[in-house]
């Protein structure tokens, strides 16, 4: 007898007994359901969590001004903000160095560039609207991945000169010209940073971060304050009267390109070079570099799709509980219908007719059920999707895998229920009332 | 005379071998049935009539003697050929019609054929074709609670013939019913017999019913203790 044949058999007889059968598969709806909407918000949160810590940390290194007895120029900067940046002007990085690096290693790395934070401000016109002014090289926007929109980053012209120019945040534009079109470019707006008012004029805009439904569970949403990036070279204009101005860098950035192999051993040389060539009488500091390969050092991301696996396989003995359930009700339809299984054995049906014809009632409770889970465990991730506003979709390998499962619970307790019946003497089982 | 499509020698058959309660049903029947004859076992309950047509329907293995079933030795067949026996050579038709409940007489009459993997369009026109021929295909559709006792009877004959069997094998087709459904019933034995020249093997407790075979065969306590030809002649009306 052929497969199909069986198999509309087996519809037959599941319809027959309608409820039965849904309230078999409930089961199965639950815990595929569950085991699809945990791994897929699992899923979405680890994919979230690791994309905003690769948000421009691959395929770049630092390289940065490090005191010479193993303390990096971090404790410095608590030091700056205690007590004034007092990083000596001929202990930083300047441009004669950087220009060095582009020639030492030309064609070995895309862009190297530095930001500087500046100062904050407010718009001139607007106290609530919180600036925060970020200076770049003419490289900055790129190494600091700046995701632009439209308009240009700044030349070297716009950096050398001086000039006044500034690339902003969509939400800006819309809080401040209560418009987000290009039309904003080359437009003006003033803004009051330490008790000077500078106008500004708009040559660049750029998207801001999707705030993720993560950031937003954790609190840590900072895009109030909007981050309005200008030439460092204004640094010194923007700053207050009491404020002492350096030039040169205490850390540079550097973006690989698609020939440097190793970005760790274009670190380690350039930093060697740096300090062999530029700080080789320098008591105190030298230049080291601070590199994290990508998908490493996240252990947030790696804890919480444990976590979210470890809660998935609890959800998973759910479905075997639901085996139980199929079991328990094949068993029962087994002894039900002894005497139809007599008949079919009378009129010719052999053992494995029958034991397929119960393996497949099984089967197809489980996988219709599983099917079913796998749908309504998708909506419940996509509704907490929308809920935290996160990207949640239940990934193909879950689905292949509940289906998979499904099919194997089914196969594993309809087998027992499936050789009762086959084994049946027909005799008896036509006799059975 | 024709040939022999049911030869039994010395069928002995016990149930619980080995066990204190060891029970022996049949003690050394021998029992021959040509090819286009309609006999009738008659008998007591309790007499081995049921054991006898088990045997004869490959439901059961003798423990003892030897059964050819259309020159095929049943005591060396496998289980599966049994299955594939029982499917070809016989059909079955019960005192309780035992159709399936939930199928319809359509559904019902095609199941030999599924189980014999016969293609789904042959399979539907030989059943109506089959459900025609015992009255029943303007009742295609319904299922065996919705017809009387006749009706599915009717319908379990149908089913009987689906593969064409050498041996239509009928257990008290006609106890469940009442006489006059009962004639009707007989009556397409005796037409499947006449103007089909189907074998058939008729059990019954009924005498008068009895006499309408070709011969009758009289068994007591596991053992035939007569035989004798039908007194009756039955001509043969179309069931529809």
């Amino acid at each position: 007898m052929q497969l199909s044949e069986h198999i509309r058999m087996a519809f037959s007889s599941l319809v027959a007994n309608k409820m039965r059968s849904i309230l078999t598969m409930l089961g199965m709806i639950i815990g595929v359901g569950a085991v699809v909407a945990i791994s897929s918000v699992g899923n979405g949160i680890t994919n979230e969590i690791n994309e905003s810590f690769e948000r421009g940390t691959s395929n770049a290194f630092t390289l940065k001004v490090a005191s010479r007895d193993g303390q990096s120029s971090e404790s410095g900067f608590i030091l700056a903000l205690l007590y004034g940046d007092d990083m000596a002007e001929k202990d930083r990085i300047n441009d004669r160095m950087i220009e060095a690096l582009r020639t030492r290693f030309d064609g070995k790395f895309a862009e190297i560039g530095s930001s500087v934070s500046i100062a904050s401000g407010h718009a001139d016109d607007l106290r609530e609207t919180q600036l925060s002014f970020t200076g770049l090289t003419a490289e900055g926007a790129a190494t600091e991945n700046v995701p632009m929109l439209s308009g240009r980053s700044f030349s070297e012209d716009d950096v050398i000169g001086k000039r006044r120019v500034a690339i902003v945040p969509e939400k800006f534009l819309k809080v401040y010209f209560g418009s987000s079109s290009d039309t904003a470019l080359g437009k003006t707006f003033n803004a009051s940073v330490n008790g000077k008012t500078v106008t500004f004029t708009i040559i660049g805009i750029y998207e801001n971060a999707v705030t993720s439904g993560v950031v937003k569970m954790f609190g840590i949403d900072s895009s109030e304050t909007h981050q309005i990036y200008v030439p460092y070279t204004l640094n010194g204009d923007m700053a207050s009267s009491d404020q002492t101005v350096y030039s040169g860098y205490t850390s540079v950035k550097v973006k690989g390109n698609n020939l440097t192999d190793n970005l760790e051993n274009l670190a380690a040389d350039m930093s060697d070079y740096l300090t062999e060539r530029f700080y080789a009488d320098n008591k105190d500091y030298k230049i080291s570099y601070d590199y994290t390969p990508p998908n490493s050092g996240n252990m947030i991301g790696d804890v919480f799709s444990a976590v979210s696996m470890a809660i998935s396989t609890i959800a998973g003995i759910s479905l075997v509980v639901a085996g139980i359930g199929v079991m328990n009700i094949m068993l029962v339809s087994v002894t039900e219908r002894t005497r139809e299984i007599g008949i079919r054995k009378a009129l010719g049906a052999t053992n494995r007719d029958i034991h397929r014809q119960f393996i497949i009632e099984a089967v197809i409770l489980c996988v219709v059920g599983g099917m079913i889970g796998v749908v309504f465990g998708a909506l419940v991730a996509f509704l907490v999707g929308l809920r935290f506003e996160m990207n949640v979709y239940p990934s193909v390998g879950s689905v292949i895998m509940a289906f998979g499962v499904s099919v194997l619970v089914g196969i594993f307790f309809g087998t027992y229920p499936a050789s009762r019946a086959a084994k049946l003497d027909p005799i008896d089982a036509l006799r059975h009332e | 005379m024709a040939k022999k499509i049911i030869e039994m020698r010395d069928i002995v058959k016990r149930y619980f071998v080995g066990t204190p309660n060891e029970l022996e049903v049949l003690h050394g029947v021998s029992l021959e049935v040509y090819e286009g004859e309609f006999l009738a076992i008659v008998g007591q309950s309790g007499s081995g009539k049921s054991t006898i047509m088990n045997m004869i329907g490959a439901l059961d293995r003798p423990t003892e003697g030897q059964y050819m079933l259309d020159g095929l030795d049943m005591s060396k067949i496998k289980d599966k050929e049994l299955s594939h026996i029982r499917n070809q050579k016989i059909g079955f038709v019960f005192q309780s019609f035992n159709l399936i409940g939930r199928s319809s007489a359509l559904a019902n009459v095609e199941l030999p054929m599924l189980y014999a993997g016969v293609g789904r369009s042959e399979r539907r026109a030989r059943a109506e074709k089959l459900l025609g021929s015992v009255g029943m295909l303007p009742w295609k559709d319904h299922k065996p609670n919705e017809m009387s006792g006749g009706q599915n009877q009717r319908v379990a004959i149908a089913r009987a013939m689906a593969n064409d069997p050498a041996i239509i094998l009928a257990d008290e087709p006609t106890g469940a019913l009442d006489s006059k459904t009962g004639r009707l019933v007989v009556d397409i034995f005796h037409y499947l017999h006449q103007i089909g020249g189907k074998t058939i093997v008729f059990i019954t407790h009924n005498d008068e019913l009895a006499e309408e075979a070709d011969r009758i065969v009289t068994l007591s306590d596991g053992r035939i203790i007569g035989e004798r030809r039908g007194s009756v002649r039955r001509e043969a009306v179309s069931a529809t």
